[in-house]
Formats: structure tokens, C-alpha cells, sequence
């Protein structure tokens, strides 16, 4: 995303606010403007009702919280063991020769198309959601933390050793940090990739989550009820990565030093390569 | 010219320095180290029958341009990399790797930006696993003796590039190694910033009375800052000359546009022809 706090201005808020107004109520008449059906297009009220109705029943509630639970416990299995095989893959050669034909196997596979073998093999309880959540969290992140262990600075590594450290302390003191910024990345995108799975999976076959929902919300021809649902999904991606985006803040908070004092950061660019990155400039896996 | 005459080689007497170093060279030895590059393609030849001794608390400067071969001689001694011919001693015994009394500043600051300046300085005791309270008191002093102790707690991208190299010249300093080098440790400051630097190195090694080897490229920096300047040119990389800098101490910038300083400057550059590599 581009830096656009300058504009942040009231006005600008207030002309912000008034566009999505107008964006409402254009949504709200095409139904009778250009007269869309209703089972087509349904107007902005109606996924309102639908909204309001699926929530004060709790029935988004139940749904939600299992599709979260498929989420998260796809993300913490798949985006830990890409950090565990990451770190190997860095750290042994060997072990990166043998595992690497498999891995750049499957990363050319979309992952999501073996969803359906997963709802085969595993059910349709919350397994099978979980086992793609995990598969497709799984590269972003090994990926990463390949790149990161490896991004660490030629001349850091060597005051290290000039001074008779361990391959252990170069990795401990170095690389690990150095990789945090990749990591972090990581995590976003694996994330993101992970809500996208979970509701893939719901698709396929599930007995609930919001997915699922959506699928026999969609056979019904209940589409306000199908909106509804998409703005839930929308809300639940955008607060994960809010969570995401704090934690990474509070990680990386060197990335965020020195820009307040633009005086002694132009006084730093004189020094050399800069050793700043932001994770949306990184070469990250791919989306 | 009178000022040049006992300052033709390597042999010549260092009895006039006034850092009260030992009078011996004998505190490093290198001798007949070559480098050879390999890989694929003719090897290339880095560095060829390099002879020199160093002095305790000697100051010592290696000038030439890039691809002289200066800064694979920094990682040799360093123990970064192993010679492919000829050997080097520190004291009397035989340099086989990485020095645990030995810092390196490099040419850019090197610092690692989630380390506050005063862990920064403390890497080396990390490394090394002394005593973090027993080193505490010198790293603050190094810090002071830099003029950096109110940013004891930023961070490095919070200072200024000047900023960021004394750091990482204290740091090098703070284990109390026996010996500094230095690889064209100033080369990306501003020319007032690095005259400044070169005041402040000069004070901070007559007050620590280390052994420095310091690469640079600039012929005045070397000339201003060393006790002897060795000269290299390149393909392959080879000692020219050695120069005894029979200069005061303590030197001042004044001193850069006297006419002895010049007569050096000129020396030196001879070596170099109208090739235009030095400043």
C-alpha cells in the first residue's frame, strides 16, 4: 500500500464517508434502475436484513467461530512447520538438496485443488478444512524464512567471525532477526491464503462454517443471505491482519525508528546501503 | 626534501614515534603471503609476496586503489581467510582463524538495527561470552569518549551516518583486542564528517595505544592518521613502498597543507600515476 496518511485530512474523511453513502444508494436503486432480480443482484437492505437476521439469531455466530477455529488451527500447524523446515532448509545443505525437488513440486501445484481429497479422506468435520488451511499457510512461510535466514548481511556475519563466533551465534544473533521481517510477511500472506482454504474446503463439503453457510444459502437462492455472509468473511480476513500488523509492529519496531527525524536519516543515506526493509518490498512466496 | 630522507623503507628507524610503542616489529609478522582466486577461469592473483611487520601500538596505513588487493589483506589478517602461500604471525604463534584480540571496522557501520547503540558496542562480549557488568563500565566510557552517551539508548537507524561509524569503532574496541583494522572505515562519510573522523581516530588511539592497520584509498588520510604508509598497486596486488611518516603528534588538519604533508601526499601518489584512482 502506498503511504497515503497525508491525505488523511477531516475533509477528506467527510468526502471519504460521502462516497461510500453514494456508492449505497447507486447499490440500493440498480435493482430498480436497471432492473436486476433481486436473486441476481439483491439491494444493499436486503443483505442488511440478512446481515441483522443471521446475527441476532446467532447463527453467524456458530458458523463463524467454527470456520476462525478451522483458520487459526490450520495456520498455527501449517505456518509452524514451514518455519521448522525453513530453518533446516537454511541451516542444512544437505538436507535442502533432497527436499528441495518436492518442494518446488508442490509449489507449482495450486495447493486448493487438493481440497477435495482431503473432504475424502478426512470428512467433513473440521479436519479436512484444517489440513488445506495448513497445506496452503505451509509454503508461504518455509518460503520465507528460507529467504530471510538468507538475507542476513555478508559484512554482519563476518564481525561475528572476526571475532570468533559459532555458526550458532551467527544464527542466533544474526540470521534469525535478519529473517523476522521475511517471517513476518510470511505469516501475513499465509494467513490470508489460510481463510481462503478453510472456506474452499466448507465449499467442498462441510457440516459447518460459514462456508458452508454460503454454499446452502446459495442452493436456497437466499444471495442477501450469501453478501451478508461475504461481508462477515471480510470483516474476519481484515481484523486477522490488523492482529497481524500490531504483532508485527511491535517485532520489528526498528523498521519504524528514524522516520520521525528525516535530518538524521538523510544523514544516514550517506552511509551506505541501507539496511531497511518493509515487508510489502519483500520477494515474498508467491500469492 | 630533507624531511623524506630517513623515510624510504620498511627498515627505517620508528624510534621517533611519540605513542611509546615498543621499538620492535615484531609484533605481526606477514611473511611472502599470496592470494590466489579460483573458481572457474584463470586464477586471479590478489595479493603476491607481501613482506611486513608491524609494531606494537604501531599505526599503519595501506593505500591503493581498488583491486590492489588491500582489503583481502584486512580479511587475511582478520582470519576470515585462509593465505594461499606464506604465512602470518601474531606474536609468536601462527594465525590460523578468527583472533579473539583483534576488532574490525568495516566500511560501513555494521550495525545491527534491533540492538540499542550500547548493546551495539557490546557484541563483541556477547560473542565472546565475557562478562556483560564487567564490560559495561568501558563500553559506556568508549561510548563517552565519542561523544555518543545521551544515544546510549537509540537505535542505529535514529543516528547520523558520522554517528553510526564511531559506534562501530568503539565497538571494535570494547573487548580491548590488541589490534584494529580497519577497512577504508570512512569511505562513505562526507569529506568534513570523515577530516573530523580522522581528528577523533588519532586521539582515540593515542589514548588507547592500540596496533591499527587501516585501509584507505585516500593518500592524505593515510599520510594525516599513520605512523607508516604502505603503498600497493594492483594486478597483482603488491607492496610498492613503505613510508615512515615523520610527522607530530598530535597531528592537526593545519598540518594537511604544510609543505612536508604535501611532499608525502606527492610521494605517494607517484605510484599511482595520472591514473586518477586517488583523491
Amino acid at each position: 500500500m502506498p503511504d497515503l496518511s497525508s491525505l488523511d485530512t477531516t475533509r477528506n474523511r467527510i468526502l471519504s464517508l460521502l462516497l461510500l453513502c453514494l456508492v449505497l444508494v447507486i447499490w440500493q436503486a440498480s435493482p430498480f434502475l436497471f432492473n436486476i432480480p433481486a436473486f441476481i443482484l439483491p439491494s444493499a437492505s436486503a443483505v442488511a436484513v440478512g446481515l441483522w437476521r443471521g446475527l441476532s439469531s446467532g447463527l453467524y455466530l456458530y458458523h463463524g467461530a467454527v470456520t476462525l477455529f478451522e483458520v487459526l488451527a490450520g495456520f498455527a500447524l501449517g505456518g509452524l512447520l514451514g518455519l521448522a523446515l525453513g530453518v533446516a532448509v537454511a541451516l542444512n545443505r544437505r538436507f535442502a538438496y533432497f527436499i528441495y525437488p518436492y518442494i518446488i513440486m508442490f509449489q507449482s501445484m495450486p495447493k486448493v485443488a487438493l481440497a477435495p481429497l482431503f473432504v475424502l479422506w478426512f470428512g467433513l468435520g473440521v479436519t479436512s478444512k484444517i489440513v488445506t488451511a495448513a497445506l496452503v499457510a505451509f509454503f508461504p512461510m518455509m518460503i520465507n524464512t528460507i529467504s530471510g535466514l538468507n538475507s542476513a548481511d555478508k559484512d554482519r556475519i563476518d564481525l561475528i567471525r572476526s571475532l570468533g563466533g559459532s555458526e550458532l551465534q551467527v544464527f542466533t544473533m544474526l540470521r534469525l532477526p535478519s529473517a523476522l521481517p521475511f517471517i513476518m510477511a510470511g505469516l501475513e500472506i499465509a494467513l490470508a491464503l489460510s481463510l481462503i482454504g478453510t472456506v474452499v474446503t466448507e465449499f467442498l463439503g462441510a457440516e459447518s462454517g460459514l462456508g458452508m453457510l454460503m454454499q446452502s444459502m446459495n442452493f436456497m437462492m437466499d444471495v442477501a443471505g450469501s453478501f451478508s455472509i461475504l461481508i462477515i468473511l471480510a470483516v474476519v480476513g481484515l481484523s486477522l491482519n490488523q492482529i497481524l500488523i500490531m504483532i508485527r509492529n511491535r517485532v520489528l519496531f526498528w523498521e519504524r525508528l528514524g522516520r520521525a527525524d528525516p535530518a538524521a536519516n538523510a544523514d544516514t543515506a550517506a552511509a551506505g546501503p541501507k539496511v531497511k526493509q518493509t515487508a510489502s518490498a519483500l520477494p515474498a512466496a508467491q500469492k | 626534501m630533507t624531511l623524506l630522507k630517513g623515510a624510504s623503507t620498511a627498515e627505517a628507524n620508528p624510534e621517533h614515534r611519540p605513542s611509546g610503542a615498543s621499538s620492535s616489529r615484531d609484533f605481526i609478522r606477514i611473511n611472502g603471503v599470496g592470494k590466489l582466486f579460483g573458481g572457474r577461469g584463470p586464477a586471479v592473483t590478489a595479493l603476491q609476496d607481501i613482506n611486513l611487520d608491524i609494531g606494537l601500538g604501531e599505526f599503519v596505513a595501506v593505500v591503493g586503489p581498488s583491486g590492489c588487493g588491500k582489503s583481502t589483506l584486512l580479511r587475511i589478517l582478520a582470519g576470515l581467510m585462509p593465505t594461499s602461500s606464506g604465512t602470518v604471525r601474531f606474536g609468536d604463534r601462527k594465525l590460523e582463524g578468527p583472533r579473539h584480540d583483534i576488532g574490525v571496522v568495516f566500511q560501513s557501520p555494521v550495525l545491527f538495527p534491533w540492538r540499542t547503540v550500547l548493546d551495539n558496542v557490546l557484541i563483541p562480549i556477547d560473542v565472546q561470552k565475557l562478562d556483560r557488568n564487567k564490560y559495561l563500565s568501558r563500553a559506556r566510557e568508549l561510548i563517552d569518549l565519542v561523544g555518543l552517551s545521551e544515544f546510549e539508548q537509540r537505535y542505529p537507524a535514529e543516528l547520523s551516518g558520522g554517528m553510526q561509524q564511531r559506534v562501530g569503532i568503539v565497538r571494535a574496541l570494547v573487548h580491548d583486542p590488541a589490534m584494529l583494522l580497519m577497512d577504508e572505515p570512512f569511505g562513505a562519510l562526507d569529506a568534513m564528517t570523515r577530516e573530523h573522523m580522522n581528528v577523533e581516530l588519532q586521539r582515540l588511539w593515542m589514548a588507547q595505544s592500540k596496533t591499527i592497520l587501516f585501509i584507505t584509498h585516500s593518500i592524505s588520510e593515510a599520510v594525516f592518521l599513520a605512523d607508516r604508509v604502505v603503498v600497493m598497486t594492483p594486478r597483482p596486488g603488491r607492496i610498492a613502498e613503505v613510508l615512515d611518516i615523520d610527522l607530530p603528534r598530535e597531528r592537526t588538519l593545519d598540518m594537511m597543507t604544510t609543505p612536508p604533508f604535501g611532499e608525502y601526499v606527492r610521494r605517494i601518489r607517484a605510484h599511482f600515476g595520472t591514473a586518477g584512482v586517488m583523491d
